[in-house]
């Protein structure tokens, strides 16, 4: 492979800066917002202390945590801590909130990888087997079937699941974690999966269709290459630009996702502490976790642009600058 | 060509299923032999230091860990338990024997010492030692004399009427254990006196208790208690009905059933210590006549609202304290249902036509609360008083009653776990107080006097009399004390309590 012209890199590097920059306004913005509306929902003194508290017993509350001062005031005092990895100690737990998050970190991680291992695992091939017999009864299904996986709520899927599998069949643990067993991940994964699934093959079949349709691979096919050959090597490798694409932007989707999966199959990961500390106004661990999440995934983001700088070589950033 | 082709994706998929299954690593059972009770609550615990918690299902793991040196019983009498006994010597000082050859499940001794020390803690007097969650019930408290290694006098400031309750709400911790890194080991490693010690937390997923064989009231019978936290109600219920968890609380009446049709279910009720009622503002003119609110009293259908709204999970209350409580009385009097005395009263008071009026209630926080209020609502309007219902968030509804706005009319389930009567009027009733609209002498008289005395004959005979002069002229709408309802597996014998506590020593299996 012939080496990149120098051009290229600069040209990457400052595109590269450019998108960190990008990014770490998107963080401040992010926590801005975070900070907002954490004050503007409701006192959050009034949900820690028993209802009966008397008012003087709640302004020595308000001053230790520092709700006393100017709204702009504290934001800056948060920026400030937050930098430092100090986000402040749980109301309810009290330990600090950033430990909480990351506790739960491992559980949502491994449950976002198994979620997008099997869904890609099943789209990819129905994809390239959908497009390969374009309108034919697999086509008809495969489509189907990822237009029912993208149209049924994550939350019905995850009840259903429970009740069907769980309850009436016993296939399967209802709830929790386990010893981190694989049994406790299936239903949550496939319900937190089913959306992405169906995209996944949905993308898979439309980019397949159209790299099939392309004079390279008739060339390719002409030139009497196995048709196993053609589609893996040179069809599937071209359509696989878009789904990676998709897999950046799911990320976040799936993130969000996870909150009501991980509720429903009691699944101790970040979108359940999150539910629970958005009822209890726990602003410092909503703080931490939105921030550690925006975090993860403008860095995603970040990476999978890379990626992508590198896997196509069609793809250059300085075009239209 | 293309049959090969799809073999290779076909044999590429199954490929990377069983990869991928392999990487993920398959887990296997464990068989258990130990009688083992699964208890699932919505949340999971936040600190094992019990007096460093706030919430119901932290103090249902704690409650199986330590003991207090009194204890209720199930129908929330006060019964010895660390003491053997004890007695009020004047209207500031109680003493207590303590139970002889007691140890923690660390080996210390229980002893005079510990329950100084424990008691120096929650009333803010152990030097170094960081403001405890509870110490607003222990404030009255002077200081704990040691008489000898097994007496101890408790000394108040003033005369503390709760102070026994609050003392069964005291579990005990020991001395070194905790004096070592200032409690901070117990939140986490907690050493008490009870019936089960922690064998494992992982939190978020499962914290299991073991049984104590050598406890002081006997080992339990039940050789490991696992609590799991759930969040759904849906997931709970899914959960008790395969088995793999035996208690649920806070089961919703809508799913009563689906319980009960289960062979291997039960549902169980407890009187809740929750006692729902309707504010009336009567420092607004249209409520300060007496008649008003008595015509409001005749307006509710009290037993149409407990059958139709709260599907029959609930008991009438004649005042605001059920017959659990300290200060009920036992020539109850209930309001008849009389729309037409309602009107009459309202006529008589200067409002033929009724007036307007609305009802605050919070959105979700007690059992059918917006429900119960369109039907309160309803009621009101059939006797002329136009009530609309105001139903918020219950941040927005503390935020807005502790800064004493509030409409003609609200409705709150008041929660007491002292269950004095007197806990709830004194924040509700008496003038002045902070949720109280209301102003009578002869009420606050008796509840100044009942705080004073506590002697509990007498303390309950000035509740009583409160209570009577609160009939007559009333402060609220009266209307039922809630029912806790449970879901529980067949194979399990327990009964639950009126103070919401899941306390499985004394409970077995099948």
């Amino acid at each position: 492979m012939p080496a990149n012209p120098p051009y290229v890199f600069s040209a990457m590097r400052a595109y590269l800066t450019r998108r960190l920059v990008h990014s770490i306004i998107i963080i401040i913005g992010i926590s801005m917002v975070v900070f907002i509306i954490s004050r503007i929902t409701g006192d959050p003194v009034s949900i820690m202390v028993d209802f009966t508290t008397p008012q003087e017993d709640r302004e020595i509350i308000r001053k230790e945590l520092g709700l006393d001062k100017p709204i702009p005031v504290q934001y800056l005092i948060f920026l400030m801590n937050a930098a430092k990895g100090d986000f402040g100690n749980s109301i309810r737990y009290e330990e600090p909130a950033l430990d909480l998050v990351f506790q739960r970190i491992p559980a949502t991680l491994r449950l976002l990888v198994f979620t997008i291992g099997w869904s890609l695992i099943l789209a990819i091939p129905i994809g390239i087997i959908s497009a390969l017999k374009r309108n034919s009864l697999f086509d008809l299904m495969g489509m189907a079937f990822t237009f029912i996986g993208q149209s049924i709520p994550s939350f019905w899927l995850g009840i259903m699941m429970i009740m069907i599998v769980g309850v009436r069949f016993q296939l399967l643990p209802i709830s929790g974690y386990g010893d981190g067993d694989i049994a406790h991940i299936i239903m949550p994964a496939i319900t937190l999966g089913a959306f992405g699934m169906a995209s996944f093959a949905r993308i898979t079949r439309s980019s397949m269709l159209a790299v099939l349709d392309s004079d390279y691979i008739q060339t390719a096919r002409a030139k009497g290459l196995r048709e196993t050959f053609v589609v893996i090597k040179h069809a599937l490798r071209n359509a696989l630009i878009p789904i990676v694409t998709i897999l950046g932007l799911q990320i976040a989707g799936l993130l969000g996702g996870a909150v009501i999966t991980e509720q429903i199959f009691a699944y101790p990961g970040v979108g359940w502490l999150a539910v629970q500390s958005i009822y209890n106004r726990d602003f410092p661990v909503i703080q931490a976790i939105v921030m550690v999440v925006s975090i993860g995934v403008v860095a995603t983001n970040f990476l999978i642009d890379i990626i992508y700088t590198l896997i196509d070589p069609r793809i250059r950033y300085d075009k239209g600058k | 060509m293309k049959a090969a082709s799809y073999r290779n994706v076909r044999f590429i998929m199954l490929g990377a299923i069983i990869l991928f299954a392999m990487a993920m690593g398959f887990g296997v059972p464990i068989a258990e032999c130990k009688t083992r009770v699964v208890v699932a609550q919505g949340v999971d615990p936040t600190k094992l230091d019990p007096d460093m918690h706030r919430e119901n299902p932290t103090l249902n793991v704690i409650l199986h860990i330590y003991d207090a040196l009194l204890e209720r019983d199930r129908d929330a009498t006060i019964k010895p338990d660390l003491a053997e006994s004890w007695e009020v010597i004047d209207d500031t000082t109680v003493e207590f024997k303590l139970r002889k050859g007691i140890t923690f499940s660390n080996g210390e001794p229980f002893n005079a010492e510990v329950v100084k020390y424990n008691f120096e803690r929650v009333a803010g007097l152990l030097p170094d030692a960081k403001k405890t969650l509870n110490a607003r019930d222990y404030k009255s408290i002077k200081g704990v004399n040691i008489i000898d290694e097994h007496t101890v006098r408790i000394v108040t400031n003033y005369p503390d009427p709760l102070l026994l309750a609050y003392v069964s709400e005291k579990y005990i911790v020991p001395i070194e254990y905790t004096k070592k890194d200032n409690f901070e080991s117990l939140a986490n490693k907690p050493v008490g006196t009870g019936p089960y010690v922690l064998k494992s937390w992982v939190k978020g997923s499962e914290l299991i208790l073991t049984a104590k064989k050598d406890y002081w009231k006997g080992a339990p019978k039940i050789d490991e208690v696992v609590f799991r936290p759930i969040p759904e109600d849906a997931t709970r219920i899914a959960e008790l009905k395969v088995g793999a968890v035996d208690i649920i609380a806070n089961l919703k009446p809508d799913n009563i059933q689906e319980v009960e049709v289960k062979e291997n279910l039960a549902v169980k009720y407890a009187p809740s210590a929750r006692v729902a009622m309707v504010f009336m503002n009567s420092d607004m003119d249209k409520l300060k006549d007496t008649r008003v609110r008595q015509a409001v009293n005749y307006a509710l259908d009290v037993p149409s609202l407990i059958k139709n709204v709260m599907g029959g999970n609930a008991y009438r209350v004649s005042t605001v304290a059920p017959k659990s409580f300290v200060g009920w009385d036992h020539q109850e009097k209930f309001y008849n249902y009389d729309p037409q005395k309602a009107k009459k009263l309202l006529a008589e008071a200067g409002y033929p036509n009724g007036f307007e009026a609305t009802i605050l209630t919070p959105r979700g926080r007690y059992l059918n609360d917006v429900a119960a209020c369109e039907a309160i609502a309803g009621m009101l309007n059939a006797v002329g008083i136009k009530t609309k219902v105001e139903a918020v968030e219950f941040g927005v509804f503390a935020k807005r009653t502790q800064a004493h706005d509030m409409p003609e009319f609200m409705y709150a389930a008041w929660g007491n776990s002292t269950f004095d009567v007197w806990d709830t009027i004194k924040t509700c009733v008496r003038s002045g107080a902070m949720f109280s609209w209301y102003k009578n002498e002869k009420v606050d008289e008796n509840i100044d006097k009942a705080a004073q005395t506590i002697d509990p004959q007498k303390h309950s005979e000035y509740l009583v009399n409160a209570l009577r002069e609160m009939w007559a002229d009333p402060p609220f709408g009266f209307l039922y004390q809630q029912r806790d309802i449970y879901g529980v597996n067949k194979r399990l014998v327990w009964e639950p309590r009126s103070d919401e506590d899941i306390d499985l020593y004394g409970a077995y299996l099948k």
